[in-house]
């Protein structure tokens, strides 16, 4: 075996490994859940570690390919789950007060298709409250911080799979991503996350955000991570009713094919909404490296996109309003004592942490009588604008391309007590989540002019990842995930080696007075 | 109760303040003490920051509920599968007794002493 500790490498790198007998699924388990014992009192991207489940599946897969049986297409490897994700078995709060004692009856459909690909389940990610969020601090039940600045945030709502893939503490995660939550997390954290198609991959088992924005989606280190768990969880399911009957290609077949030719557009909206100057300059640089592949770039517009944020914060929270109603202490979580129905209902809602609440009485604003023609009807009607411009660009391109986030990771702290500049990390991904598309973040480079926050003491130095958006065709994954790999590989030398430094570094390094909570993460993130 | 169409049918140039009591009981959450005035400052900036909305115009468009073409949608079979068992279901709800979910009686609501507005409020109506 060479090429350092087992987890330093890649889901692909680890499976040729195990597959050829060189190393067994037991130890690939056991070196992930030392190196959460290592890093996770700095990270804080778990909200449960199933230790003892996660080595006596090793030890079953191990078992299967000792007597010549396939284990699955990800034989023993380790994925954590978003706590918005049913695992049977096992907790599933949603970051929420509300649920932080309930356990899930049955396994997601991506979990069980997980598991029958045998991959192995050994942890639960921190996330936003019921997943709204752009930073993980609206959890409820810990603080999960960015490997590469503990200062910092890792984004949201998927914020703890994104960290965790990071931190190396696992090689594979999945997240879910209403309005960024995948890819942004992925952006601030130097790795690789994809939304699917709204209907590619099934949501059984999701607890429901937004329905007709959420959508499942993985994380991992690099774009063929990425497609092994698209090989694994994409596809038709009977339990949800808005998942897509359409076959499923090979996603890590797909990765053979070139990019060269390819149109692709950049919408000049993308580069004027708030977009830091580091950033640009990190993304006009992915371009080039786009044009060398042979990808034909050109500047379009889709002048609706502008209205994309406003429209989202208005069906989003119009749908959660709606989708939480269910968390009133009858049939789930947390029940409060009350003397009768309503006040019961009124006194368990109390549980609900300050975004949630904030977004349960936006969305019950816009949908009261005398408003829902004037916000909620509206923002639909501009949703249809919005479609209609995507639509338009994809008859003239195969793919978009955008920053993924307008900055780079901000300061834990830094924008909690202002909800709309939270809500403008997600300027640019919430336009694929309204349209329903494919969306793609990969790794394009770091800061090169970071404003590092105001440390003083100069030892910030690490620059900041950056994230490339690309957006595809409906169900198109295969041409977005074949763009993102091309491009990734010439990026790859340069993201890798701060990759593995930083990796390094979080090993040894004490995070001293930048982290005066680093040995109790589990501390409650929103107090107010 | 917030007139109707307060502020938002002349083309949105003002942003309607916000019942947020009212919101509140029909969304079935209490506000506490200042958190109120601190909500109703919040959403009103995030409704601000909407008014650009209002600029365009959306006479005749067909609203999107969704990210697909209501002709996409289909309906599946009207067939009995199996779900989780009863036991299954009943296992993660907070009061149970003989099978069934348990709550608190309704109809013999005892007032509590009020804590507040909005908590006299939503008594009242009962």
């Amino acid at each position: 075996m060479s090429g350092g500790a087992l987890w330093n490498m890649k889901a692909s790198a680890l499976l040729e490994l195990m597959m050829a007998g060189e190393v067994s699924a037991t130890e690939v388990v056991e070196a992930f859940l030392d190196r959460i014992s290592e890093v996770e009192p700095k990270v804080g991207a778990f909200l449960e570690v199933m230790r003892d489940e996660g080595l006596a599946q090793a030890r079953r897969i191990d078992e299967l390919r000792q007597s010549g049986e396939y284990p699955g297409l990800l034989g023993g490897l380790p994925v954590a789950v978003k706590d918005n994700i049913c695992v049977a078995g096992t907790r599933c709060t949603c970051g929420s007060k509300m649920l932080a004692n309930w356990v899930a009856p049955y396994d997601a459909t991506v979990v069980k298709a997980l598991k029958a690909q045998g991959a192995i389940i050994i942890g639960k990610t921190n996330m936003d409250e019921f997943a709204m969020g752009s930073s993980t601090e609206n959890s409820a039940l810990g603080l999960t911080r960015n490997p590469w600045d503990l200062r910092r945030v890792p984004g949201g709502s998927s914020g703890g799979s994104a960290a965790a893939v990071a931190a190396g503490q696992v090689p594979l995660a999945l997240g879910s991503d209403t309005g960024g939550s995948v890819r942004q997390p992925a952006a601030f954290t130097g790795i690789t996350g994809l939304k699917p198609t709204y209907g590619r991959v099934s949501r059984y088992g999701l607890v429901a955000f937004a329905s007709s924005l959420d959508q499942i989606g993985p994380l991992a280190a690099d774009v063929r991570d990425v497609c092994l768990l698209m090989d694994a969880i994409s596809g038709f399911d009977e339990r949800d009713s808005t998942s897509d009957n359409r076959p499923v290609p090979s996603y890590t077949r797909a990765l053979s094919k070139s990019a060269k030719g390819l149109k692709a557009g950049v919408p000049r909206e993308c580069l004027t909404q708030g977009v830091s100057r580091g950033v640009k300059e990190c993304f006009e640089r992915a371009l080039e490296v786009m044009e060398d592949l042979g990808v034909e770039i050109e500047e379009t517009s889709l002048p609706m996109i502008r209205y994309a944020l406003d429209c989202y914060y208005i069906i989003a929270p119009a749908e959660a309003s709606s989708n939480l109603s269910r968390f009133d202490g009858v049939r789930y979580g947390l029940r409060a004592e009350a003397n009768g129905l309503e006040e019961m209902y009124v006194r368990t809602r109390r549980n609900f942490g300050p975004e949630v609440r904030r977004r349960i009485m936006l969305g019950t604003f816009v949908l009261s009588a005398g408003y829902y023609d004037a916000y909620y009807l509206r923002a639909a009607k501009v949703r249809t604008l919005i479609r209609r411009d995507f639509k338009r660009a994809f008859e003239e391109f195969d793919i978009l391309l955008s920053p993924t986030t307008p900055t780079t990771a901000f300061l834990l702290g830094e924008r909690t007590q202002d909800p709309l500049s939270m809500y403008m990390a997600d300027v640019l991904t919430v336009p694929a989540n309204l349209a329903g598309l494919p969306a793609l973040s990969v790794p394009c480079g770091f800061e090169e002019d970071s404003n590092s926050g105001e440390d003083g003491d100069g030892d910030s130095g690490r620059r900041l990842p950056v994230g490339l958006q690309i957006t595809g065709r409906p169900f198109d994954e295969e041409t977005v995930l074949c763009a993102g790999h091309a491009f990734y590989q010439a990026v790859a030398p340069a993201v890798e080696a701060e990759l593995a430094r930083m990796r390094k570094d979080l090993g040894k390094e004490s995070c001293g007075s930048a982290c005066p909570q680093a040995q109790s993460p589990k501390g409650s993130a929103w107090k107010e | 109760m917030v007139p109707l169409n307060a502020g938002v049918g002349d083309g949105g140039k003002r942003v309607p303040k916000i019942d947020v009591r009212h919101v509140a009981r029909l969304a079935m959450l209490e506000l506490e003490d200042g958190e109120a005035e601190k909500m109703q400052r919040e959403l009103q900036s995030i409704l601000a920051h909407m008014e650009e909305l209002f600029g365009l115009d959306v006479d005749g468009v067909q609203p999107s509920f969704g990210s697909f073409d209501e002709a996409e949608l289909r309906l599946f079979a009207d067939e009995v599968r199996a779900g989780l068992s009863r036991d299954e279901f009943l296992r993660g709800v907070p009061a149970v007794k003989d099978g069934y979910v348990m709550v608190p009686r309704t109809g013999q609501e005892q007032r509590l002493p009020r804590e507040n507005e909005a908590d006299g409020e939503w008594r009242a109506r009962r």
